[in-house]
């Protein structure tokens, strides 16, 4: 064992300088970005700090609960794929108690943001005062409790059994993870269709649309996608992915790594599969994305009611076009014909940058979604301050993203379904072919 | 009874069994490396890793399958452009005859439609198929192939192709045993 074999308290010692080193910067830059969101803030008032903070807030909250998602699922179906970004992701889940104490701007000024809550408004709008047996104070918190208690309890099992299986190689954990993935998914996608009606929808309490919380756990799962794929690309080429899924540059060590594709002659590393496996995800969710975004705006535009219309008119008006525009041809024509094509999906530069355009293309997204329910017409400040405070909320969340990635190995070293896709003997020689169906149903 | 005809019949190749997949892709890994191109490996199941080991190219159906989804996209609007917009224009509430947003998910569908016949029968034809009969069918025991026999076959096509050869380099890759195939007879010849 060399030094620079990864222990099971974490990673690398060189890794964990790496990390330290990018969550202080990522702190630094965070403060920076809240420091000038606030100080934005003092020109075009509060209202506009809190109504872009929901903006950057649900931006990097989808970050955090679409690795939830990709991670329950990846414990169900066990692809190389997901071992890739395991690490990843579930460190990404462990900064979601975080973003439950940075929800509480939204709870106390959601006066700022949700039109129900003002008696006024009430008044003006029967139909809305006839949904405040749902739309109301004490249930909009008792709700925002239960949601947070289930992604964050999720997360807390998730991790928790994780870790134990790293610590004991017992499959045990691998059945009961397979389980977790199986009901965890079903309670995330209901909690976060509510979440999302509470939270976004309800910006509009007029407006109704069934399809919205698929809407947004889409999102999620492709700004999971895309995070995920550019932080690996940052690792992939050094331990402990080297020799398992990673690459190394070194021709002579290559040859070396036992199970790899490293034999000579190899042209095809096993990570190449993987980065293609993510470039396909990435595919069927921007395509899913056109697909929900279209069935939206198609029911609504068919119906052509007073009540929903707006929705659309607003989002089509008074500069928002431009932004619509934007998001058809890169949120879906551009990014999907490029991952049409194989070679993009294969070549890890030009996969990273299109997962970097994604996340941007996301931020896009949320404003169009979020900020025109406020006012009509587009809104220089929140832009504004809506930048800084992506800036500055997503700087604390990868400084503690970061901090917790250093905190595990990089790789879930006790699944033994990791190993076999690895083909990778066993430390101790004993054979380890793939899961008999004994272990695979124990 | 007429005698055979004296002279051999033609050559298509030498075929070589193994036991495995694992000794199968070793096989044409190597048969590869020693430079032979006109090869071709036949297996009851899908193995991993073959295709890579005998360097096959990409093939053209991607290609096929996009050109018949567009085809298929544009047909699926313009049938529509044309019964809505110039053949029968009727006022559906009031709206533009040209309404472009109803027109998309019969666009999509015959789209994904057309592109799915194009990756059927673009697929059927660049495989020469239908084809009732193959040569390699001729090889002895060959009908193992659909239950637990590995065949590589190096063609007579081969620029490299010696039979003598190839015999020996296909008995160097731990076959279980290495046969030459020949070409059917013809009906006349028999």
């Amino acid at each position: 064992m060399t030094m620079d074999e990864p222990t099971i308290d974490g990673v690398t010692p060189d890794i964990r300088m790496r990390f330290s080193g990018w969550s202080r910067g990522a702190a630094i830059t965070g403060i920076v970005g809240l420091v000038a969101a606030v100080a934005a803030a003092l020109v075009f008032g509060k209202a506009a700090l809190v109504q872009s903070y929901l903006f950057a807030y649900l931006f990097w909250l989808g970050i955090s609960l679409g690795c939830l998602s990709a991670m329950l699922l990846h414990q169900l179906v066990a692809g190389g794929w997901g071992y890739m970004i395991q690490r990843v992701a579930e460190a990404a889940t462990r900064v979601l108690p975080f973003l439950a104490l940075a929800f509480a701007p939204i709870l106390l000024a959601y006066r700022d943001l949700y039109p129900w809550a003002d008696p006024n408004y009430l008044i003006a709008h029967p139909v809305v005062a006839e949904k405040t047996a749902y739309l109301n104070t004490s249930f909009f918190v008792l709700r925002a409790v239960i949601y947070f208690a289930i992604f964050i309890g999720l997360a807390a099992i998730l991790n928790h059994w994780s870790r134990k299986l790293d610590l004991t190689g017992d499959a045990i954990y691998i059945v009961r993870l397979r389980r977790l993935g199986a009901i965890g998914l079903i309670f995330y996608v209901l909690a976060m269709t509510f979440a999302s009606v509470d939270w976004g929808m309800s910006l509009e309490p007029e407006q109704f649309s069934s399809i919205y919380g698929a809407w947004f756990i889409v999102g999620q799962g492709l700004l999971a996608i895309a995070f995920c794929t550019i932080i690996v690309s940052r690792l992939y080429r050094s331990a402990p992915y080297v020799g398992g899924f990673g690459c190394t540059e070194d021709e002579q060590l290559c040859q070396m790594i036992p199970g790899c594709h490293g034999a000579p002659g190899c042209a095809r590393p096993k990570y190449v599969e993987y980065f293609h496996h993510l470039g396909n995800l990435l595919l069927g969710f921007v395509v899913l994305w056109a697909y929900i975004s279209f069935s939206q705006y198609l029911i609504i535009w068919s119906g052509n009611l007073p009540e929903e219309i707006p929705y659309y008119i607003n989002r089509t008006h008074g500069g928002y076009q431009a932004l619509t525009v934007v998001l058809i041809l890169f949120h879906f024509v551009v990014p999907f014909a490029v991952l049409l094509i194989r070679r993009s999906k294969r070549s890890i530069p030009p996969l990273v940058t299109l997962c970097g355009f994604m996340l941007l293309m996301r931020a896009v997204d949320l404003f169009w979604i979020i900020i025109p329910a406020f006012r009509p017409g587009l809104l220089l400040g929140h832009l504004l301050i809506g930048a800084c405070l992506l800036v500055g909320l997503g700087g604390i969340w990868m400084a503690l993203f970061f901090r917790e990635l250093t905190k595990r190995p990089l790789l879930p070293v006790g699944d033994e379904r990791m190993r076999a896709l690895q083909g990778h003997h066993d430390p101790a020689g004993t054979d380890t072919a793939l899961p008999t169906e004994a272990t695979e149903h124990a | 009874m007429t005698a055979a005809v004296e002279t051999s019949p033609r050559v298509y190749g030498v075929i070589a069994e193994y036991d495995d997949p694992e000794h199968l892709v070793a096989a044409a890994r190597a048969a590869h490396e020693a430079g032979y191109r006109k090869l071709d490996a036949y297996s009851p199941f899908p193995v991993h890793g073959l295709s890579e080991a005998l360097d096959l190219r990409r093939t053209g159906v991607p290609s096929i399958v996009l050109i018949g989804g567009l085809v298929g996209a544009a047909a699926g609007f313009g049938l529509q452009h044309f019964t809505a917009v110039i053949n029968y224009p009727l006022n559906i509430g009031g709206r533009a005859d040209l309404s472009w947003p109803a027109f998309i998910p019969i666009t999509f569908e015959i789209a994904i439609l057309c592109a799915g016949f194009a990756a059927a029968f673009g697929m059927i034809l660049l495989n020469g198929l239908p084809r009732p009969h193959h040569p390699v069918f001729n090889a002895d025991g060959f009908d193992r192939v659909t239950r637990d026999g590995f065949f590589l076959c190096i063609e007579a096509e081969d620029p490299k192709f010696d039979p003598e050869s190839v015999h020996a380099f296909l008995q160097s890759t731990d076959a279980k045993s290495v046969s030459t195939v020949e070409h059917s007879y013809d009906v006349a010849q028999s």
